[in-house]
């Protein structure tokens, strides 16, 4: 039997206390009884003996043998006494007594003298004293003794184990019961022993302390819960593993990237799959400082991660580490892109600022071969030369388009964009940068190809679109084929993209016929950052960023492709009423006129070419370098002219300056903005500044007779 | 096991351990008593003892007798007069068991020996007793007593000194005697006042002084103590002296000068005795030193063998004006008619 309990013990104690008890008090009141009755037994056998002789001297004195009858007879009521025998002074019997059937070798007999004082010995008594009786009377007291103290300590023992049961084992045991229901989990159990006494005080102290536990428990927990909620959260992957480098602890985050709780495998294999501690395992380092933060890369992943590690104290004197991993891939693709597209927006504005510059120059180069050719026959050979030197220089003009529309910033403009024109311009960068094996197809089968749109964000969608159809081919060559047509989707089309609603749409499509994409690959690819190209090759941005302003459009973007055979892109953009339509380059005459033009350019060359231009158009020009001058001209003069021309980017007042100052002295001057590049100024901005048209250089003469006509034909 | 089973289990077993306590102190256990067996003295014959003396002295004296030879005595106790009524029937039938007699009433002795009845006995012991105190071969007084008057001395300041004392008018009503037609001392009493102070004495004493009478000794002393009675107009020395020093009340004798009645307590043998070895002997003990020392320490009577000294305190029989009847015979012969007389007497009491 299992004695594991207070209960058991104390009971198993008081028991074997009480039969220790009762063995020892009932053999020590036995020799005590023993004793005190054989004692006790000689004194009565003297005293008996003594009162007998001495009652029986005057008896025997006077012959009074009934009385002699009588006193034995009576003394043999003392069961001690078990026989009596009276003799007269010769010996003669003169009254016996005895009890019935008692041997006389159960007897012990005292015989003594009977005397008086006058007679002297007058007879003798002999007394029997029953060995029987003085023994049982011992073994009948003992046993009383012994029952008695049995059950007078049996019930002892049993009120004392009901007391110390009351007062000590069942508080104890409400102590056990109220500590065993606590856990972590159940720290609201109290001991219920509402006492003024030791145990009471104990009572109070652990449901104080259990209180106080709770209490700090529940802040733990809270404080844990905020943590754990923290660690949870966190997009890093967060592990703890201790210094035999087994993890301790993975956040979700952590178990996410790895794909699986790793609790106590080795951090080094779950995390990055190697087969031994990392080269760069901070756990040494961190035992001497706080923590710790470097850069590594995963050397099977490749990705980037920015690792922060710290150590973590255990009590037990032993260090775990707790390392957050932050995936800087990302971060450092964005950094990637974020360099370049700052070189980009430097080349930018390196391409704006040199467009500015070569537009002038190309202005002056268009405008003077423009006026030297109209002095000599144009099949003469200067006159092919100069020809020669207008195409170079109208594609000059072209490419420094191409390079601004290119390098032009990412502030979004939308306006009604003519499809086809950005498929030109594309086009046209294309031819001059993919290789011959690329051959590039166009088809354009439009009706209405006006989109409300930005012309930078439509640029760059066909651009990326024709980059990567071009890398797809660039290996073995192959066919690029841009189409523009107009579409009706309708309702079954259109319930496939919640994005769009039925309506008329200007389809372009873009395919290849390059290597083509697997189904896995066509899945991904309008996913940032996925791409097929080598590190390097590409941001995996480009389909993102197409697919994100086609649908910032209402658009929809579709992709198809069969592996070996090629691929091909839809974009689906809704169009817009065409209420501008594009004005065609071989319906466009020169126009002359007499109006008076104030022609303003810091220039000096292309002030002189203006006003030679505009003269040779008819016009009486005064032109200006300085646009305070030219502001001062025309506040002394404001009705003198019929039409300001202005360069945009002056020094000291610029173009859009000078024409708001003009435009208060006089509001209804047609103002018309001429400038080489300035990302200051947009048509739009032109327009809402009342200004009444917004030419950039450079212009051939025809070009500029056009819009100066228009705008004073206007006015 | 369930606790409260267990509990109770325990207070049971307690129970019992008291029960069984209690049940084994000694004296609770009723064992039965084993049978007492007594024995006396081994007998060697018997006798048959008639006497008129008190119980308790009579077995007294047996058994002294016992111890002695081994002769069972066996006692026939009685008031004189009965004891001599029973003999004399007995013997009238011829189937008496008496062997010995001693009864005080010396009358009876002369008309037992006069009918013959008295055995001739020369006993040793003849010789130690005076003339006037036996009847040399058939029988000697065993005992002599003298018999007074007595009151209670804590209630009584002036008692009276003589007989004639008791006719005084104080004592009327007060006065105690004891029956004769029993008491052989109160016949003897009556016949030795009646010869000394004549018959009127007992007139008066009997029909005027209302006196009460009394049908043992004890009795007379008990209502004398009580103060039911003044004065026991008839009491032996012997009771006297039982009373006064031996029991130390305030009883205490009067002995007047004019006479104390001395009545004689005779032993003789039986003729018709069927043991007569045994009635010699016990005859002989009876007269023997022994015998008288005994008798006279049991009774406190008067032993009148001349080697036997009386009882310290008791007054000698020299100091006391003793009364013997001057005719025995008559004493005899009288009996029945003095009884008659004291019966009239006392009938005629107002």
């Amino acid at each position: 039997m299992k004695i594991d309990s207070l209960n058991k013990k104390t009971f198993l104690l008081i028991l074997i206390i009480t039969v220790f008890c009762i063995s020892g008090f009932v053999f020590m009141i036995s020799k005590i009884i023993k004793k005190q009755a054989t004692s006790t037994y000689k004194i009565d056998k003297e005293t008996s003996i003594e009162l007998l002789s001495y009652s029986l001297g005057p008896m025997l004195n006077s012959y009074d043998y009934k009385q002699v009858e009588q006193l034995i007879t009576s003394a043999l009521n003392y069961e001690k006494i078990a026989s009596v025998r009276v003799f007269d002074n010769s010996g003669t019997l003169i009254k016996s007594a005895a009890r019935q059937n008692i041997a006389t070798k159960d007897l012990d007999m005292e015989k003594r003298k009977i005397t008086t004082s006058l007679e002297g010995i007058i007879g003798s008594i002999e007394i029997g004293f029953s060995k029987k009786y003085i023994n049982e009377r011992i073994q009948t007291v003992t046993t009383a003794l012994s029952f008695g103290l049995m059950g007078g300590f049996v019930l002892l023992g049993l009120s004392l184990y009901v007391l110390m049961r009351h007062y000590i084992i069942k508080p104890l045991e409400s102590f056990t019961n109220t500590v065993k229901e606590m856990n972590f989990k159940n720290l609201s159990s109290r001991v219920k022993v509402y006492r003024k006494d030791e145990i009471g005080t104990l009572a109070a102290g652990f449901n104080q302390m259990a209180k106080n536990l709770e209490t700090s428990h529940m802040v733990l927990q809270e404080s844990e819960n905020k943590y754990r909620s923290m660690m949870e959260a966190m997009n890093d992957a967060v592990y703890i593993c201790s210094s035999d480098y087994k993890i301790e602890y993975m956040n979700p985050a952590m178990i996410k990237k790895t794909g699986q709780d790793a609790l106590g495998t080795s951090c080094f294999k779950a995390i990055f799959d190697l087969d031994k501690k990392c080269s760069w395992c901070p756990y040494d380092e961190i035992q001497h400082r706080k923590s710790l933060a470097f850069d590594v890369v995963s050397p099977h992943s490749k990705r980037s991660y920015h690792v922060s590690s710290a150590a973590i104290i255990h009590r037990d004197g032993t260090n775990s580490m707790l390392v957050v991993l932050r995936d800087t891939t990302e971060l450092k693709n964005l950094e990637a892109q974020l360099i370049q597209a700052q070189k980009m927006e430097s080349i930018g504005t390196l391409a704006a600022g040199i467009a500015h510059d070569f537009n002038n120059i190309l202005f002056a180069i268009i405008g003077y071969t423009e006026m030297a050719l109209q002095n000599i026959s144009v099949d003469s050979k200067l006159g092919k030369n100069l020809n020669k030197v207008l195409q170079a220089g109208e594609r000059a003009k072209d490419l420094v388009k191409q390079i601004l529309a290119f390098s032009r910033k990412s502030e979004e403009e939308r306006k009604p964009v003519t499809g086809h024109l950005i498929v030109n311009e594309v086009l046209k960068f294309l031819r001059s940068s993919l290789p011959a094996t690329i051959q590039i197809r166009q088809q354009i089968e439009i009706g209405n190809d006006t989109v409300w749109a930005d012309s930078t964000q439509m640029h760059q969608i066909l651009m990326n679109l024709c980059t990567n159809a071009s890398h797809a081919m660039m290996e073995k060559g192959g066919i690029l084929q841009i189409s523009l047509e107009n579409v009706e989707l309708d309702l079954k089309f259109t319930a496939l993209y919640p994005d769009i609603t039925p309506g008329s749409y200007l389809k372009l499509t873009v395919s290849d016929t390059g290597q083509g994409m697997s189904p896995y690959v066509l899945n991904r690819i309008f996913e940032p950052y996925f791409t097929t190209k080598e590190k390097g090759s590409g941001t995996g941005l480009g389909l993102a960023v197409v697919h994100g302003i086609v649908k910032s459009h209402n658009g929809i973007i579709k992709a198809e492709s069969q592996q070996g055979k090629g691929s091909a892109f839809y974009v689906y953009l809704p169009v817009i009423d065409n209420k501008e339509k594009p004005k065609k380059e071989s319906e466009k005459l020169e126009c002359t006129g007499n109006e008076s033009i104030l022609f303003v350019d810091d220039e000096d060359t292309l002030v002189d070419l203006g006003k030679q231009l505009l003269k040779r158009l008819g016009y009486a020009v005064v032109a200006m370098t300085s646009s305070v001058e030219a502001l001062e001209l025309f506040r002394r003069k404001p009705d003198q002219f019929d039409l300001v021309i202005t360069d945009m980017t002056m020094p000291g007042l610029t173009g859009d300056m000078l024409a708001k100052e003009l435009k208060k002295i006089r509001a209804d001057i047609p103002i018309i903005i001429c400038t080489g590049y300035s990302s200051g100024m947009s048509e739009y901005k032109a327009n809402a500044m009342g200004i009444s048209a917004f030419i950039m250089k450079p212009l051939t003469m025809k070009d500029l007779s056009v819009v100066v006509r228009n705008v004073l034909d206007k006015a | 096991m369930n606790k409260s089973i267990f509990i109770a289990l325990l207070m049971l077993f307690w129970g019992l351990c008291f029960a069984l306590s209690y049940f084994f102190i000694p004296g609770n256990i009723n064992k039965p008593k084993p049978k007492i067996i007594v024995n006396s003295t081994p007998t060697s014959g018997s006798v048959t003892w008639y006497t008129s003396i008190p119980q308790r002295h009579a077995d007294r004296i047996a058994n002294a007798f016992k111890i002695k030879t081994g002769i069972d005595v066996k006692i026939i106790r009685g008031s004189t007069f009965l004891i001599k009524e029973r003999l004399m029937s007995e013997i009238k039938n011829n189937d008496t068991w008496a062997d010995v007699i001693t009864i005080a009433d010396i009358g009876t002795f002369i008309e037992l020996k006069n009918q013959g009845h008295l055995m001739e006995y020369g006993s040793q012991y003849y010789k130690n007793f005076p003339k006037k105190y036996k009847d040399k071969g058939y029988w000697a007084a065993f005992a002599g007593f003298g018999m007074c008057m007595a009151y209670d001395e804590s209630r009584i300041d002036t008692p009276p000194q003589h007989w004639t004392d008791l006719l005084n008018e104080r004592w009327r009503g007060r006065i105690g005697l004891e029956d004769i037609n029993t008491a052989g001392s109160q016949y003897g009493q009556y016949y030795m006042l009646r010869e000394k102070l004549g018959v009127k004495f007992w007139e008066k004493l009997l029909s005027i002084q209302k006196p009460k009478i009394y049908y043992r000794t004890e009795a007379l002393a008990d209502a004398l103590l009580k103060g039911k009675i003044d004065i026991a107009g008839q009491f032996s020395i012997h009771t006297v002296y039982d009373y006064k020093v031996k029991r130390k009340t305030s009883i205490k004798g009067i002995y007047p000068k004019e006479g104390i009645p001395f009545i004689l307590n005779p032993v003789a043998i039986i003729k018709q005795t069927a043991h007569l070895k045994e009635a010699t002997a016990f005859f002989d003990f009876l007269l023997s030193g022994k015998g008288q020392q005994l008798m006279q320490n049991l009774t406190y009577k008067y032993s009148l063998q001349e080697c036997t000294a009386p009882l310290a305190g008791i007054p000698s029989l020299n100091n006391l004006n003793l009364l013997h009847p001057e005719n025995k015979t008559k004493y005899a012969e009288k009996q029945s008619e003095y009884i008659r007389e004291f019966n009239s007497l006392f009938q005629k009491r107002e």
